[in-house]
């Protein structure tokens, strides 16, 4: 199924693939980028900013397409510009398990050891930043900025894996998918968005793996969250947070 | 100044909880393996067990595995066999807190000496070990067999 997956790249305006450069007289992309503030880039400035520009590239990826696969070398890292990728681990059984959705200014590929701990799928369209990762340690270790910006990133994501994993121990459905909601939305609220009108770009089927659930309890803990008046749908995707203080209450026990 | 963390007993409950921090040393790690391994510690408490370094949030930052062994050279010693402490804010923090825990945990189970299995690449956590007093005084060598 992966392997028939299409990974298309764009050059990004800037030069080919993997080699955008900041040139004198020519417009940085960077300083121009949505997501800037909210990534690790934010720690860097001026020439910090120029030696990271060196070693951008920018790819885009259709949706479906496998960005990472677990247990290849771990040689790139990725900063999301735009869209949402799904991260998971192949379980023994062949199952899928998603430990993740990530969005723009989001880091994917920090790895401890060798090798990806996890694939990366990309939810429609996404476009990223592509750096070469023996390269973004060296600029880590002369840019002290960035190397804490990036542990601080590091923290984040093994708090967010722990609490799945917290969040997969939970009893009933009603109570995971309320906590989800209320997850995105938050996150929504942090990007400068709206945080009681969430937009899913993920499946049924997404949100099913990741919550451990089959996608027909998913569909139904929505209707029931939409009987209770705590949440309403506008087209499959569209998430009113109707009563937040309700959802919040479902999200903590039944 | 108080540790931003403290020393916990891995409970059964916070298993699950650990398995992405365990996966930094593993990344392999599947959870029924991790399941069955802590749970056989936890039940051998007090002779073996698992420490977890919490914060204040309730996140762990680093964790331990140890059981006791009677060495016919050392004596009865504490052997610590697992430990994965991430490197983060406060990693100094963490890494005193651990080695101190370390002594503690000696202290209550009447060790005459603590012996530390590290992965290659801890190379970190080795250097605030050999701080702390702990020595090199060996290598381990392993092969894997057909039966792996």
């Amino acid at each position: 199924m992966l392997a028939s997956q299409q990974i298309s790249r764009m050059p990004s305006a800037a030069g080919p693939l993997a080699s955008r450069r900041t040139r004198p007289g020519m417009p940085d992309p960077c300083a121009t980028c949505a997501v800037r503030a909210l990534s690790v880039c934010a720690a860097l400035h001026g020439d910090e900013m120029e030696g990271l520009a060196g070693i951008v590239g920018q790819s885009r990826f259709d949706h479906g397409a496998t960005i990472m696969m677990e247990g290849d070398p771990a040689d790139h890292l990725f900063n999301i510009i735009q869209g949402t990728v799904k991260i998971y681990r192949l379980l023994p059984d062949g199952r899928r398990q998603i430990t993740g959705f990530l969005g723009g200014g989001d880091f994917l590929g920090m790895a401890l050891s060798e090798t990806n701990p996890y694939s990366a799928e990309a939810v429609g369209p996404v476009t990223l930043c592509r750096m070469p990762r023996r390269r973004f340690e060296q600029l880590a270790e002369r840019f002290p900025r960035l190397e804490r910006r990036l542990l601080q990133n590091a923290s984040n994501e093994l708090f967010a894996a722990q609490d799945q994993m917290l969040l997969l121990g939970r009893k009933s459905a009603r109570e995971k998918l309320a906590t989800f909601l209320l997850a995105m939305a938050r996150r929504a609220a942090a990007r400068g968005r709206r945080d009681d009108a969430i937009s899913l770009a993920m499946s049924r089927a997404d949100i099913a793996d990741y919550l451990g659930l089959t996608i027909e309890t998913v569909s139904r803990t929505f209707s029931q969250l939409c009987r209770e008046g705590s949440i309403a749908l506008h087209g499959a995707n569209q998430v009113e947070l109707v009563d937040p203080d309700a959802l919040e209450s479902a999200a903590q026990s039944d | 100044m108080p540790s931003q963390f403290r020393a916990v007993p891995l409970t059964e409950d916070k298993v699950a909880q650990v398995l992405p921090l365990a996966r930094s040393l593993q990344p392999a790690l599947e959870l029924d393996a991790w399941s069955a391994f802590a749970r056989r510690r936890i039940d051998g408490m007090p002779r073996s067990g698992i420490i977890g370094l919490q914060d204040q949030r309730g996140y762990f930052h680093g964790l331990l595995a140890y059981q006791v062994r009677d060495e016919l050279a050392g004596g009865r010693t504490l052997a610590v066999d697992w430990t994965t402490s991430i490197q983060l804010f406060g990693e100094a923090d963490a890494a005193t807190l651990l080695v101190r825990e370390l002594d503690a945990l000696a202290d209550r189970l009447e060790c005459a000496a603590i012996e530390i299995r590290l992965k290659p690449g801890q190379r970190r956590l080795r250097q605030w070990l050999q701080r702390a007093g702990h020595t090199l005084q060996g290598v381990v060598l392993e092969k894997r067999t057909a039966a792996d």
